[in-house]
């Protein structure tokens, strides 16, 4: 069974439109949605969890289509979303009763575990909360029900990256049990690297590649030449590049380089930042 | 449901505590001003009472709009049924509270003599009207439109319902409550009745609206 299953999924805003979008996330898998502010992160997290609805396409979480009553299914989802959504007024230990009232398998000596261990205070409201301090609280609530698929909507935004890479294990540690699952976006792409199986690239509404973080990062590289060498390339061969004073630095498919030439390993960010600029030229 | 019910618990408790606070006052201004000035100053205290607790439900959407709760609480496994009836359950708390208060407290200024039963009869059904009048409206708009357009339907219906009233009020004395056939505790269902049924419609209406809405 795939935890995140979506087939055309297509929604229409003025100046926006998420067009066709098709992702399949294995039971077991977390993958990484990148993709520049606009691109349609957010919007395909809210199809998803059924916030808005779709003017096309199907979209199924953990087997269960996504639609108007999804009471059964959302059991088993832990969500982060961008501005978390706690109510301004309260605190982390009525948050957690809030909790316990929704999910059967809340886990309440988990969800006081999670609040020490991420030092969240549990003496003051929501609303006085640092950024970081309300998305960790987020991310607590949502390991603390044993879900089996997390859909997070930028949750290492506004932490200091001592603490984001505790929150990258934590989500590491989660997709140790292989039923679970995790859809992620970020735009610190860094975090994605470190954590995904798969990444997908979301640019303007349409993905344009979604595929295995391994594969990726073997199927394709970068090389520094000039204007001439490049040329020489095969059609097809290069999906992006940017251009100094010195060199010009591109994406390449490492199959369609010549031998002799020096490939240099691509990271997750380099490739989505030439694979944009690829499509923008 | 469980889960909206409690957060609309606590968020009344924590940011709506001056409403009880306010009712407390009017109900004790209203016993000691019963009868006297012809119950105007325990009609004003009664009806404002009333217009600030009916406002509860929209008041708590307008608190989870701006956390952005009511979002967040869609991605917990509720419908937006629960969201729209946890709303409601708490309107009809806060509603049968100030009613059962102020209706008790008429009762008593009628046994002892310092409020006409007929004045007293009147009285409750006002608030009954109102506080069930007022919401039946304005909740269903706000879940279709958002708690800013609600709330302006809310101020609408109260002002058009005082300017029933004091018309009412000018055309007929309460002597003249004496004189009909029907008794003031049959008076009272019949005034209520039909409150009762907008608002039972108005939640079903507020159901079907938010359901389509994009949030």
């Amino acid at each position: 069974m795939n935890a995140i299953e979506t087939r055309g999924l297509t929604k229409h805003y003025e100046g926006f439109t998420l067009d066709g979008l098709d992702l399949t996330l294995p039971a077991g898998c977390i993958m990484g949605l990148v993709g520049e502010n606009g691109a349609g992160k957010s919007t395909t997290i809210r199809l998803l969890l059924g916030l808005t609805r779709p003017d096309g396409g199907t979209a199924s979480l953990l087997g269960a289509p996504v639609g108007p009553d999804m009471r059964a299914v959302k059991q088993d989802i832990g969500v982060v979303l961008d501005d978390v959504g706690f109510p301004a007024g309260l605190k982390a230990g009525q948050i957690g009763k809030i909790m316990a009232a929704a999910y059967k398998n809340w886990d309440q000596g988990l969800f006081e575990k999670y609040l020490r261990d991420l030092n969240i205070p549990a003496d003051k409201k929501f609303s006085t909360l640092s950024r970081g301090n309300k998305m960790k609280l987020g991310i607590a609530a949502a390991l603390s029900h044993d879900a089996k698929l997390l859909i997070l909507d930028e949750p290492t935004g506004g932490l200091d990256p001592v603490v984001r890479d505790e929150v990258v294990d934590l989500f590491s540690e989660f997709t140790r049990d292989p039923s679970r699952s995790i859809l992620i976006s970020s735009h610190i792409v860094s975090d994605l690297e470190k954590l995904c199986d798969y990444i997908a690239f979301l640019h303007k509404g349409k993905l344009l590649l979604c595929r295995e973080k391994d594969q990726l990062l073997e199927q394709y590289g970068l090389i520094q030449c000039t204007r001439e060498e490049l040329g020489k390339l095969v059609p097809g061969a290069v999906l992006g590049k940017r251009e100094t004073p010195y060199h010009i630095e591109a994406l390449v498919v490492r199959d369609g380089v010549p031998a002799g030439m020096e490939i240099r390993p691509v990271t997750i960010e380099e490739l989505f930042v030439l694979l944009v600029k690829g499509d923008m030229q | 449901m469980k889960a909206l019910l409690l957060t609309d618990l606590y968020q009344t408790w924590i940011s709506c505590k001056f409403y009880l606070l306010f009712v407390a006052v009017a109900a004790v201004v209203t016993v000691a001003t019963g009868g006297a000035d012809e119950g105007n100053m325990s009609s004003f205290m009664s009806v404002y009472s009333m217009v600030m607790c009916s406002m509860m439900g929209m008041s708590l959407m307008q608190l989870d709009e701006a956390s952005h709760w009511n979002v967040y609480a869609q991605a917990l496994p509720t419908t937006r049924k629960d969201q729209v009836s946890s709303k409601y359950a708490i309107t009809l708390l806060c509603f049968g509270f100030v009613l059962v208060l102020f209706a008790v407290l008429f009762v008593i200024l009628a046994l002892v003599g310092r409020m006409p039963w007929a004045m007293a009869g009147v009285q409750t059904a006002v608030l009954a009207v109102l506080g069930l009048l007022a919401p039946a409206f304005s909740l269903p708009t706000m879940f279709r439109w958002g708690s800013n357009k609600g709330r302006a339907i809310f101020l609408a219906v109260i002002v058009a319902v005082g300017v029933a009233a004091g018309f009412f009020f000018s055309t007929f004395s309460f002597d003249s409550f004496s004189l009909l056939t029907i008794p003031v505790p049959l008076l009272i269902v019949l005034a209520a009745l039909i409150p009762v049924a907008l608002f039972a419609g108005s939640w079903a209406l507020a159901v079907r609206w938010y359901e389509k809405r994009e949030l």
